[in-house]
């Protein structure tokens, strides 16, 4: 039964977690939230990053906090799906005879680090498609389900490029969101040497469970939206697309392909569980707009004219952004 | 059961209170939706009043007003309904301009439903509506229609203006386009005559023959006037008479007398000539030229009346100021008028010269009124004043001269250089310009200054070429450029001046044509 108890409870639940964060990382709170928003969702997410922004040790505190299983793979050049997803072992049982057993790969977690994920060839960056979508992973002739929650924390770098292979369309698209990790302040800087230089580490202790995250999850699809908010989302999207009648005219000059369905789905989603976090049984359209950016950034592919002119998904979202009415009462 | 019953009635009351909040934001948004739809309205119901002062009444039907304010009611009326909203829409107007994340939005639109989680959003968006200030969302406003309400009326009062000053008293009989052009007319008469009315000189002429003078004006004029015209000056002139002082009518006994000897049946409508020149309504653009020169003689005697002679002048002495500062302004529409008319007069005196170019143009050569000129552009330059002789004489010269630029006029379509450096007389634009020839020039040779940068700029032409290569090795040539064939550095290609395979067939074209044009 929602009250202001339960949400209060929720809300609590979560905060716990984000504290348990801050005591690793400084700053960096909307990276911090997307995270969390992700795991709530029941999406992925992909950070990046320069390296040496904490990325790796966001992701590593955040599966320490959660009473969760985690794994990381390293993805290098001749990582193998079957390191990924697990492969068929050769075993021989009491008797002597010699049977095929599915060995699970670390991808069995719940949540799961790929770190440098395009450093690894298109062959083995595939194999999370599946998992990734529909939190399946077939091995031979079997189908093995994914226990949730089941959250897929991908880091990249922008700058080495050399030897990476950056990831395809098809797999962005699966990230519910593209959070872009920036240097931290000055302030933040001296905490973070302050806390380097000092003797002890900060422990992080283990303070929501799986069931917890899940009643979470449970409450935040309950999450009340109305349908001038579902309408923002579905046009904001449809701005995107340059080949639609309601195509903002810098998506029609900048963009080659606009946001799939998927972006409306992934805005909505979170918008949900940000609204809970903030302490409302609603969606409303400020939550969309904060999201906007990290939901819809890795699912615009620009154009030629976009690259030549300095033109980022970020600056062509923000100014379609500004141009999507609110409300439709001519006042 | 009677838990369960207390919870449905509190939710009810939950919702009546936002119900209620949101009804009240409501009124206050279609109040203001009336002010602005009820200045539309005024706007088109003021449209009626202009039209009728611009068609008068002759097209314009007293009823149209009422179908004019008829239909402003019934557009506002209409607007007012379509445009009404709905709670859900301000609700939504409540959320953005209160920053309340859309809670009572979505609280209205989830009114009916009794899942747990919309009633208890329901009722924490019902608390925020008992802290939120309604009248700050939604202030009674100006509306933007009053702009719409002000310009009709400043169109209403300006065409007023304009129909009282072009005849008085004010009346909206004729459509004020027939007013314009008769007046325009007039006008056009008068120069072609030549002729001005003579005004009373101050100190020069006595009442007595100032009288005598407007009688024979009058006369001279009615004569003049056409059939049409008189027809109209003989419409009952009663509303706006004002009384003439009792010296005017003893004089204006024996010039009554004389107009009729001249033209006794369209004179005798107007009845005493010194009080119908000072009292009737003006007629033509003639009427307008003696009532300033009499604006003029009257401030003249404005100022006598001041040194003691108040007597003689009635209540004629109290008006010149008013008069004269009317006259200023129409002494400016005047000239305008005047100086379009002159210039189609020119164009005729153009044509007429072409013709007569061979006797006038010796003429001309001969008559250079230079000075003549001058004095004539002088006195027509600022208007004849009342109460100056030299303006009389101005007038005079004027007529002189306009002969002269006319034949001018003339000579100059004919080709005769003789007359460069005077200007067009006649033309009230380009009398104060100086020489056209000279002006002539200067653009010419601003033209061929132009044409000269233009040439400039095209032999010059730069600018950046983006060139999309592949990746490999490449050489970089132009074709049908070289002459020779040569191995290149890089792979040992062998380059030749060929014509590409897309522009083979256009090329065999293109020859075959000129070997057809040589046959």
């Amino acid at each position: 039964m929602p009250s202001d108890q339960s949400l209060e409870k929720l809300s609590h639940q979560i905060q716990l977690v984000r504290n348990e964060i801050a005591k690793v990382i400084v700053g960096h709170q909307e990276v911090v939230d997307g995270v969390i928003i992700a795991l709530l969702a029941g999406g992925h997410v992909l950070l990046e990053g320069v390296p040496g922004l904490g990325k790796t040790t966001l992701l590593r505190t955040l599966g320490r906090a959660l009473q969760l299983r985690y794994s990381r793979i390293q993805f290098t050049p001749d990582l193998m799906p079957a390191d990924i997803v697990g492969s068929m072992v050769m075993e021989t049982d009491d008797r002597g005879v010699k049977n095929l057993r599915f060995q699970p790969g670390p991808i069995f977690s719940h949540l799961v680090l790929a770190d440098e994920i395009n450093r690894a060839t298109p062959k083995t960056q595939s194999a999370l498609l599946e998992a990734m979508q529909e939190r399946t992973v077939t091995s031979g002739t079997v189908t093995h389900e994914l226990e949730e929650p089941f959250l897929v924390m991908a880091t990249q770098n922008p700058l080495e490029m050399e030897g990476t292979y950056p990831l395809p369309e098809a797999q962005l698209d699966r990230f519910l969101m593209k959070i872009l990790v920036g240097y931290p302040s000055r302030a933040e800087l001296d905490i973070i040497v302050q806390r380097t230089l000092a003797s002890t580490q900060p422990q992080v202790e283990r303070v929501v469970d799986r069931d917890q995250i899940l009643a979470i999850r449970r409450a935040a699809m309950d999450v009340l939206a109305a349908p001038h908010v579902r309408e923002f989302a579905s046009h904001l999207v449809l701005a995107t697309q340059p080949e639609q009648a309601e195509a903002h005219p810098l998506a029609k000059k900048y963009v080659r392909y606009g946001s799939s369905p998927r972006g409306a789905q992934a805005l909505l989603q979170s918008a949900r569980v940000l609204a809970l976090m903030r302490g409302r049984w609603n969606v409303s359209i400020d939550d969309l707009r904060y999201l906007a950016l990290q939901c819809l950034r890795h699912r615009l592919i620009l154009n030629f004219d976009a690259h030549a002119e300095g033109k980022t998904t970020d600056a062509l979202l923000t100014e379609i952004l500004n141009t999507i009415p609110v409300t439709t009462l001519a006042q | 059961m009677a838990k369960g019953k207390c919870g449905v009635r509190r939710e009810e009351a939950e919702g009546s209170r936002l119900v209620a909040a949101v009804a009240r934001a409501r009124r206050r948004v279609i109040t203001n939706q009336g002010f602005r739809e009820a200045g539309w309205a005024l706007t088109i119901a003021l449209l009626g009043p202009t039209a009728f002062l611009a068609l008068g009444k002759d097209w314009f039907a007293w009823p149209l007003l009422v179908i004019f304010a008829l239909a402003g009611t019934g557009f506002a009326g209409w607007r007012l309904w379509k445009r009404r909203p709905g709670a859900y829409e301000i609700s939504q107007a409540l959320d953005a301009r209160l920053a309340t994340a859309d809670q009572i939005s979505t609280a209205i639109y989830f009114l009916d439903s009794r899942d747990p989680v919309a009633v208890e959003q329901r009722r924490r968006a019902a608390t925020l509506t008992e802290r939120i200030d309604l009248d700050a969302a939604f202030p009674f406003t100006v509306p933007h229609s009053l702009y719409g309400v002000a310009s009709v009326f400043l169109l209403a009062s300006a065409l007023c203006a304009l129909r009282y000053f072009l005849e008085k008293p004010f009346r909206v009989n004729r459509p004020l386009p027939e007013v314009i052009a008769r007046a325009i007319r007039n006008d056009q008469t008068a120069r072609e005559k030549g002729r001005r009315p003579n005004p009373p000189q101050e100190g020069k002429h006595s009442p007595e023959e100032r009288a005598k003078a407007y009688a024979t004006d009058n006369a001279q004029e009615q004569n003049q006037v056409k059939p049409e015209q008189a027809k109209d000056i003989s419409e009952p002139q009663a509303s706006g008479a004002a009384p003439a002082d009792q010296k005017s009518d003893q004089q204006s006994e024996e010039q009554k007398a004389q107009a009729e000897q001249q033209d006794p049946p369209q004179t005798s409508g107007f009845g005493d000539p010194m009080q119908s020149a000072e009292n009737y309504p003006i007629q033509s653009y003639e009427d307008m030229l003696e009532r300033d020169g009499k604006s003029g003689a009257d401030k003249a005697e404005g100022k006598e009346s001041k040194n003691g002679n108040n007597g003689q002048n009635g209540k004629g002495a109290g008006d010149p100021d008013s008069n004269s500062s009317n006259s200023g302004l129409f002494s400016k529409l005047k000239e305008a008028m005047s100086n379009m008319l002159s210039r189609l007069q020119q164009k005729s005196a153009g044509d007429a010269g072409k013709q007569q170019q061979g006797a006038q143009g010796e003429q001309s050569a001969g008559n250079e009124p230079k000075d003549g000129a001058g004095q004539a552009n002088s006195a027509s330059n600022g208007q004849p004043k009342a109460g100056s002789q030299d303006g009389a004489e101005a007038q005079a010269v004027s007529s002189d001269a306009k002969d002269a630029s006319a034949q001018k006029s003339s000579n100059k379509n004919t080709g005769n250089t003789s007359d460069k450096g005077s200007h067009s007389a006649g033309s009230g634009a380009g009398r104060e310009d100086g020489d056209k020839q000279v002006l002539e020039a200067q653009q010419q040779q601003a033209m061929g200054k132009l044409s000269e940068l233009y040439g400039r700029r095209a032999a010059n032409v730069t600018g950046e070429v983006t060139v999309e290569a592949q990746s490999g090795k490449q050489t970089l040539r132009t074709p049908q450029s070289q002459k020779q064939a040569y191995h290149a550095d890089s792979g040992g290609e062998v380059s030749r001046d060929e014509i590409p395979l897309a522009y083979q067939p256009f090329i065999k074209e293109y020859f075959n044509k000129i070997r057809e044009a040589k046959k």
